[in-house]
């Protein structure tokens, strides 16, 4: 009986352990702000290395609309196609362009950025203007 | 429907440009016939490259990889800017002795291989924009449901096809009402700064790919000035200004040190063929005295 108890019981931890864990792993995203007013870096076990931020693209939507990273700092940015219809992430001042098919992602390296802001979009329906404002650590 | 219109047309815009410009370069010379098979046959190659590019980007076949992707990008631009600038130093060269070589009946064949540069920079330019409106169209395509909507499409296509055909023939009929003599040399001025954007989108691509990870010196990547509250080249304009002469609202150190490079080298390669000229007739003066 007691066993029982302690099996149901570590059980019930380890179910709901896994449920904070599939929530975290659920709502990474870049939409979120952290204290500094920088926006939130996602945490991939495949890009450990750099500072990663995740765009994702929904038929010409961009999921966020602005990102905030430091200056002077190289960064990852993945790029996900969530849309129904292939998207083009473009960025002249970044000097990217990278075609998604839907439900493709990529990751770019952007290299050291000044202050500033330098938008993106996607090339396919350039209505939706994102922009990424870089500011100074501190 | 607007949206398939916007990119057929977008797309197939810059690389009707460069076509058009090579076909306005070709137009007024005297063996321009020929010429013109070697752009369409280009065009043509430059459909199968698309349609061979498109498979990478949908993930059918993944023969070059992502970084593979990167180094044969690089490697089809700059190769096209080196195509572009040997073209140029081709006509430069033998321009004014073609008619009378073509009416004297010289071998035309042994000509006929500088028509590779113009076969290639169509291939490139319509293989490179081609392959992006070939995956939008079949990801277009795959989400259409009712016959209606595959009637718009088709039509969408048609549209963004012709509007571009109608921008290009803008640009044939601005170069008739033009003296042939200015016009050959803007078109060439045209294309050497053609060359140059396509050299610097090669240098922007192996800065973001395969130099990403590695440290250079902080000034190549500090912005060296910044206008794009006047002209951002994401606008219309700015965009084609970016894709033909290489202009960059916001240039770091590494695009002025890289459309830098070009430059000298172009000016010093235009400036040995002028030198080297005189020289060769000298020589052939000599040989000829001795004999």
């Amino acid at each position: 009986m007691k066993l029982i108890g302690i099996f149901f019981l570590s059980l019930f931890f380890a179910l709901t352990t896994m449920k904070v864990w599939a929530a975290e792993g659920g709502s990474q995203s870049s939409t979120q702000k952290d204290a500094n007013g920088f926006s939130q870096q996602i945490h991939d076990p495949r890009y450990t290395k750099l500072p990663t931020y995740l765009i994702e693209i929904k038929d010409g939507e961009l999921i966020p609309a602005e990102l905030i990273v430091p200056a002077k700092t190289r960064f990852r940015l993945v790029v996900k196609n969530i849309g129904s219809k292939p998207a083009e992430f473009e960025s002249n001042q970044l000097r990217q362009e990278k075609v998604l098919f839907m439900g493709a992602n990529t990751s770019l390296v952007i290299t050291p950025l000044d202050v500033g802001s330098y938008d993106y979009y996607d090339d396919f329906a350039p209505t939706a203007r994102g922009k990424i404002t870089v500011k100074a650590q501190d | 429907m607007g949206q398939i219109i916007f990119v057929v047309c977008r797309e197939s815009v810059e690389a009707l440009l460069v076509i058009g410009i090579l076909y306005a370069w070709m137009n007024g010379r005297p063996d321009a016939r020929q010429g013109k098979i070697w752009l369409l046959a280009g065009i043509l190659g430059g459909f199968a490259l698309a349609g061979l590019l498109t498979l990478t980007l949908i993930g059918v076949t993944d023969i070059l990889g992502g970084a593979g992707r990167d180094w044969f990008e690089i490697g089809m631009l700059t190769f096209a800017s080196a195509l572009i600038v040997q073209m140029v130093m081709w006509m430069r060269a033998h321009g004014r002795t073609m008619k009378k070589d073509l009416e004297s009946g010289l071998e035309e064949s042994a000509k006929s291989s500088n028509w590779w540069g113009v076969f290639f920079l169509a291939m490139i330019a319509v293989g490179r924009e081609g392959s992006e409106t070939v995956m939008f169209l079949y990801g277009s395509l795959l989400q259409l449901d009712s016959f209606g909507s595959y009637v718009n499409f088709f039509v969408a296509a048609a549209i963004g096809l012709a509007l571009a055909m109608i921008l290009f023939f803008l640009l044939q009929i601005g170069g008739k009402y033009i003296s042939w003599k200015w016009f050959f040399r803007v078109t060439e001025t045209m294309l050497l700064f053609l060359g140059s954007a396509l050299f610097l989108t090669a240098a922007g691509k192996l800065l973001g790919g395969p130099l990403a990870a590695t440290d250079l010196p902080a000034w190549l990547y500090s912005t060296v000035w910044d206008v794009s509250g006047v002209l951002s080249d994401s606008s219309v304009f700015g965009g084609l200004l970016a894709s033909l002469f290489a202009y960059r609202s916001q240039p770091i150190g590494w695009d002025l040190v890289m459309v830098a490079i070009y430059w000298v080298l172009v000016l010093l390669v235009l400036r040995w063929q002028l030198r080297g000229r005189p020289q060769r007739t000298q020589r052939l003066e000599t040989a000829t005295e001795t004999h």
